[in-house]
């Protein structure tokens, strides 16, 4: 079985956002969300010394997916080739999901009322082709592939090239994009846009939150049901006992 | 003036067929029923080095080279070495407007796109942090730029930044578009072309340099 991956070059990158319109293009991602994002860091530095890197974001199809336990539905799971993919027909658009995903890679499509997200474009890999930000990219930053395959050039650039998760300490969650630039530059990504460390919790609490009213009310109704049988009772009096 | 669908212009003295047979499509072989007909035609062009044989690989100077001293230019007792000229500086209070391009747009006609001016929909004037502090203005103020001629620019948002020299203002290209039918570009950003009512003109090669434009910002 595969275990895909992405390469993004950062020392080739323009930060054309081609991958954005290539990806929104290909997937009718409603304006003003995307599956893909550039951002460039601050400038760090000052002139002439100065330092700043693009950086293309997207879901990174993490080894410890933190977006599949809080989902309420069982929409998000994570496939054989380790894609973590959204069930459309099981979504019920909690959110959830993007409150867990520490690289803001999810969002709720105004459209569907249901999460979106990238999948390696699954439904074309499986056509034999490439991802639509891969194929597109003007710079050839973009590279796909099977980690497994060790003949390839993802596996090449991930095991022998020094490609780089973006990964902290404290959010450690294996994401497949991998990320090749020069270790300042990485640096200046890495500290400009942390991973966010999950909001599980949130997704907890915001899951008491929806189950409480559900117990209030089925102790309510009981109480209101065992209240009615007593004046119901207390109507039409206590029945003589027969022995 | 004639609409370019008018039939019965004559553009350069001609008749409309002798125009675009003749003038506009006679280097190319086909002619404008040829072309009406299949709407469109591609030419297997060799644009690129490596596309053409070694024998093939030559530029139209004496040399068949790129050439940095020209034997023509001296024959002709102009300078054979581009020779450096310092530019004029900018004065007091002003700055140099410079421009560029954004890798989101080309030049002035994406502005309108509907997928390109969702991630970019106007443009900013880049001042250094010095020159912002010494002009009184802030990041992501909006500013009138004004020229040395007192030509003024429509409003721009400010971004204060080390990534200038501090005797510039940088404007990205293409931005302050006038027609109201460009309709998500209208009037986003300012125009640089606008500001620049003076160009230098190389005496040599007809060169043109659009640099040469000193502004000032001012508070809208």
């Amino acid at each position: 079985m595969a275990r895909y991956a992405m390469v993004t070059d950062l020392r080739k990158c323009v930060a054309c956002h081609a991958c954005t319109v290539a990806c929104s293009a290909e997937w009718s991602v409603p304006a003003g969300h995307a599956r893909t994002h550039v951002r460039t860091t601050p400038l760090a530095g000052s002139f002439p010394d100065l330092k700043s890197s693009p950086h293309v974001g997207q879901c990174n199809q993490c080894d410890r997916p933190p977006c599949v336990e809080p989902c309420l539905s069982g929409a998000t799971y994570q496939d054989a080739a380790g894609i973590v993919r959204v069930d459309g027909d099981l979504c019920i658009g909690c959110g959830f999901c993007v409150d867990a995903c520490p690289y803001e890679a999810r969002f709720i499509s105004p459209l569907s009322r249901k999460v979106d997200k990238c999948d390696f474009c699954r439904p074309r890999i499986e056509r034999g082709e490439e991802p639509a930000c891969v194929t597109t990219c003007t710079a050839h930053a973009k590279y796909f592939g099977d980690l497994e395959d060790r003949s390839g050039e993802v596996h090449r650039m991930v095991f022998h090239e020094g490609g780089r998760r973006m990964e902290t300490k404290t959010v450690a969650v294996g994401p497949n994009v991998f990320y090749l630039g020069r270790p300042e530059h990485l640096d200046l990504v890495l500290t400009s846009f942390p991973p966010r460390p999950p909001r599980l919790l949130t997704a907890g609490k915001a899951l008491q939150k929806l189950a409480w009213p559900l117990v209030v009310g089925a102790v309510g109704v009981s109480l209101l049901g065992q209240a009615v049988a007593f004046f119901n009772q207390l109507h039409k009096g206590e029945d003589d006992f027969e022995e | 003036m004639n609409s370019p669908c008018d039939r019965s212009a004559r553009p350069f003295g001609r008749s409309r067929d002798q125009y675009e047979n003749q003038t506009l499509l006679a280097p190319t072989g086909i002619n404008a029923k040829q072309l009406l007909n299949c709407g469109a035609v591609s030419f297997p062009g060799k644009p690129y080095l490596e596309d053409r044989s070694p024998d093939e690989r030559s530029f139209g100077t004496a040399s068949g080279k790129i050439e940095l001293y020209s034997q023509e230019l001296a024959d002709h007792h102009a300078d054979p070495m581009p020779r450096y000229t310092a530019p004029s500086l900018p004065p007091k209070g002003f700055l140099r407007l410079i421009y560029g391009r954004a890798p989101v747009h080309s030049f002035a006609r994406s502005q309108n796109n509907e997928a390109l001016s969702a991630l970019m929909n106007e443009n900013e004037v880049w001042l250094h942090t010095s020159s912002a502090l010494a002009t009184g203005v802030k990041d992501g103020e909006r500013v009138v730029l004004e020229n040395g001629d007192g030509v003024r620019s429509s409003p721009v948002r400010v971004r204060v930044t080390e990534g200038i020299r501090n005797d510039c203002a940088y404007m990205v290209h293409g931005f302050g578009q006038q027609s109201k039918a460009l309709r998500r570009a209208h009037g986003r950003g300012a125009s640089d072309n606008s500001l620049m009512s003076r160009v230098s003109v190389d005496p040599l090669t007809g060169g043109t340099g659009m640099r040469v434009n000193f502004v000032r910002p001012v508070r809208a």
